[in-house]
């Protein structure tokens, strides 16, 4: 694999990366109240949390360069006051990933914990451990094979994110071309061979860890 | 089960905030599609004198000036239709001293060898056997419109229209006559010379000429390197890497 | 001590209850549906009530007048729900060892061998709930409950999902269990021959609210109401007048008969009032006729015949038909298999009844 492969499959596992652990800060504790809570407010949650499972995700890159590139009076305050520039970077590509690919972890996750019959969590409670201990303690474990399987889906869908990438970041070699859009730029330029190679790794890459996940969550027996 | 989540949560961490890039001067340059071979080459022997790096984003002149508007991080901008850079220079994003032309672009009749067609003429766009005309998306890509002027010109726009395939710029609409998905093309000059195609020049008076310009961005952070690449480019070194690929100035033979 | 006055309005149902208890042994006994187990939940503080007050051994758990409410992880209260709520993931040391952590790892270990050797649980240290017996991980229940020495213990149905076979055997240990751990316990249940047996203090709650709370034999022999009377399995509620109720006597009309009961069951009631009279099937007396030589006459006798009876478990229930009166009165009689036997009773055959003053409860209609 040549120096461009390598640059791109990083500039992935990064994106892929940064995705994920936003959504799993955003995603996890929504689907816990999602599990927990029923009132209108956390039905419109649901309907947000979900809403980028439908929608294009050009439609969703462009709403974040909207909202966060320099014609919109926040990106401008991000930028200028704040230094921090978010479009045409690979941390704004993880941000449009990580929106695409929240509705993934939601879903996945909240049955997870539907399923955790809240009797042991108000054991647990009356047995004197706070509420974030019972939910690390129990909650999370009992959850497990299915949050698991909504983190695989989550990295799965983030490492194969194209539109809102291209939107909010950009095709920039070495900073922002990711894996799929690596492929896409090969092929534009008529460069099959290296189309092919990027296009084996990425498979390679989505399968193996998709491997990896399944490995751990048959190994996760109650 | 709790190290399994350590662990994922670390390596997650880590992916995150590594960042590539060594030290040394970066020279990013957003470039007309129909560069791409010019400026690989051009790049590659200043790549050598400046002990820098360059790095290129190859796409639509009018999709990279969007961009730009938006906030791409380039520090010079080619574009194959000057009115691009005319509207960047209005928003004030270009250091107006570094504006120049860099070639007049010229636009040809592609066929596709295997196909077996003989088009030599526009007019020959209209055979039977020609499924497929793949042009530069005319939205937005210079060589787009050049190739509707010519063919409005020639007063078969609208009957060659359901045969017309769009790319997303002229190198993806080269892409389309080379693998054959589109048996015959207009595209640029500059990226025709491949073993796939052959073609015949397109009489330049049927459309708005393609004056090519280039320009430094005022937010660039290399403004001397990228004064020394626009330099380079229309200087002795890189002139006749250009006349190579086609590109002319008015006036050059 | 548990006081506890609880009101929530909850999907059209109201809870509306209050009682004060001082027993170490509390039994809410009421029908499924009845409040029971959001009356546990708002003592146990998974529940906010709407208004009301709970404070249990003089700490002040409720308030919604001073606004307080202590959060259920700080309440001390041990809490055994309906099917346990053992953590699956856990071994039955973790699970023990689960509300002490704040002790340090060698006197965590020595609590956990404790209560193992408390609830008699040595040598399945290391199983994980699901190898247990239904027995076995109530008893892990409880030694979680206890190690966190709890000022009280809460157990919500703790035999609805055992065999009857088993129960008997489980209830006496929980029994013994509580006499040694010394822990005041409220038992929440829907099982009389439960609530009997684990109850000094029964609190009968039905429709969200409290029916009566008294001790065991107040419940049992002098329910406060109907429906209480109902509850506790008085078969016998019968609708009499009452015809004279001084200090020295109270007798009463039932459908033309007339019978005398104790003058204490008379608190509260007039000549010329509607009462309902209970009697215990198992207190309803078979009179012997060769054996009345020498005694007192019997007590409100009267003859009927057998018209239907049914063998349960060791005893025999009857129907028997009373002669005379207006319409026919049936009283149902319940008594051991062997004196069902050695009377030689059977379907059809006449006998005396007798009712003991005592043995009749009244409670006033209206």
């Amino acid at each position: 694999m040549s120096g461009v492969d390598l640059t791109a499959l990083r500039l992935s596992l990064q994106v892929a990366g940064l995705a994920t652990g936003l959504c799993l800060v955003v995603g996890i504790p929504l689907a816990w109240v999602l599990a927990r809570r029923r009132s209108w407010l956390t039905e419109v949650l649901a309907a947000a949390a979900l809403l980028p499972l439908v929608l294009p995700p050009t439609v969703v890159g462009y709403y974040l360069l909207t909202a966060l590139g320099r014609n919109s009076g926040f990106g401008r305050f991000l930028e200028d006051d704040l230094g921090i520039r978010l479009v045409f970077t690979w941390q704004g590509a993880g941000i449009a990933a990580a929106i695409m690919a929240l509705p993934l972890l939601v879903m996945t996750a909240r049955p997870a914990f539907e399923s955790v019959d809240p009797d042991l969590e108000r054991v647990a409670l009356t047995l004197g451990r706070s509420r974030m201990a019972v939910f690390f303690t129990i909650t999370l474990p009992l959850a497990s094979p299915g949050v698991l399987a909504g983190i695989a889906l989550t990295f799965a869908r983030a490492i194969g994110e194209f539109g809102a990438t291209l939107m909010v970041a950009g095709s920039i070699p070495g900073r922002t071309r990711t894996m799929p859009l690596a492929v896409y730029d090969a092929v534009q330029s008529g460069d099959m061979a290296l189309a092919n190679t990027l296009a084996l790794v990425l498979t390679l890459t989505s399968m193996a860890m998709l491997a990896v996940f399944g490995w751990t969550t048959r190994r996760i027996r109650l | 089960m709790k190290k399994l989540l350590l662990l994922l949560g670390v390596g997650m961490l880590v992916t995150s905030t590594s960042c590539g890039g060594s030290g040394g001067p970066e020279l990013t340059v957003a470039a007309a599609a129909d560069l791409q071979f010019a400026f690989t080459d051009i790049g590659a022997l200043f790549k050598e004198q400046c002990g820098c790096k360059v790095t290129f984003i190859f796409g639509s002149s009018g999709n990279l000036s969007a961009q730009i508007k938006s906030g791409l991080p380039v520090d010079i901008f080619a574009s194959a239709d000057i009115a691009y850079v005319d509207g960047l220079r209005e928003k004030g994003l270009i250091l107006e001293d570094t504006q120049q032309l860099y070639a007049v672009g010229r636009i040809v009749l592609a066929v596709n060898k295997d196909s077996g067609l003989q088009v030599e003429s526009l007019r020959d766009l209209l055979k039977p056997g020609v499924t497929k005309v793949a042009i530069a998306n005319p939205d937005h890509a210079p060589y787009g419109i050049a190739a509707r002027q010519a063919l409005e010109s020639e007063g078969i726009w609208d009957e060659l229209k359901p045969r017309l395939v769009y790319g997303e710029n002229v190198r993806q609409a080269l892409q389309y006559v080379q693998t054959g998905d589109a048996p015959a093309g207009i595209v640029a000059l500059s990226v025709a010379d491949v073993p796939e195609i052959s073609y015949t020049l397109i009489d330049d008076s049927l459309h708005q000429p393609l004056r090519q310009s280039l320009a430094v961005l005022r937010r660039t952070g290399e403004e001397q390197l990228a004064r020394d690449f626009i330099a380079f480019v229309n200087g002795p070194e890189g002139r006749p890497i250009m006349k190579k690929y086609g590109f002319v100035l008015p006036g050059e033979t | 001590m548990l006081r506890a006055e609880i009101k929530k309005r909850l999907d059209g149902f109201e809870l509306d209850v209050a009682f004060e208890v001082d027993e170490g042994r509390v039994v809410l006994f009421g029908p499924s549906g009845a409040g029971k187990s959001l009356t546990l939940q708002a003592i146990t503080g998974v529940m906010r009530p709407d208004a009301g007050r709970v404070e249990v051994n003089g700490r002040l758990l409720f308030d919604s007048a001073s606004a307080v409410n202590v959060p259920p992880q700080r309440r001390r209260l041990g809490y055994v729900p309906q099917s346990y709520g053992l953590f699956p993931h856990l071994t039955v040391e973790e699970n023990v060892a689960y509300g002490v952590q704040r002790l340090d790892g060698p006197q965590r270990k020595a609590l956990v061998r404790e209560m193992v050797d408390l609830v008699g649980l040595q040598g399945l240290e290391r199983r994980r709930p699901r190898e247990l017996s239904g027995g076995q991980q109530q008893r892990v229940a409880l030694a979680r409950a206890l190690a966190s020495r709890p000022e009280l213990l809460v157990l919500d149905e703790p035999f609805s999902s055992i065999d009857t076979g088993l129960r008997g055997t489980l209830r006496r240990e929980l029994l013994d269990l509580q006499d040694r751990s010394g822990v005041t316990t409220l038992v929440v249940t829907h099982d009389l021959d439960d609530a009997f047996f684990l109850g000094r203090r029964i609190v009968v709650i039905d429709d969200g609210r409290v029916l009566q709370s008294g001790s065991r034999e107040d419940v049992f022999y002098r329910p406060a109401t109907r429906r209480v009377a109902e509850f506790v399995a008085t078969r016998n509620i019968l609708r009499a007048k009452v015809l004279e109720a001084d200090g020295q006597r109270l007798l009463l009309d039932w459908q033309g008969r007339v019978l005398e009961a104790e003058p204490a069951a008379a608190a509260g009631v007039a000549p010329g009032q509607d009462v309902e009279l209970c009697i215990r099937p198992a207190q309803v007396m078979i009179v012997r006729e060769d054996r009345l030589h020498g005694l007192p006459p019997p007590e409100n006798p009267f003859s009927g015949t057998i018209i239907e009876e049914a063998l349960q478990a060791e005893a025999y229930v009857l129907r028997v038909r009373l002669a005379g009166g207006g319409t026919p009165s049936d009283l149902e009689i319940e008594l051991p298999d062997y004196v069902y036997q050695r009377l030689r009773l059977q379907r059809g055959k006449e006998i005396t009844i007798s009712l003991h003053r005592q043995a009749m409860h009244v409670i006033p209609v209206g």
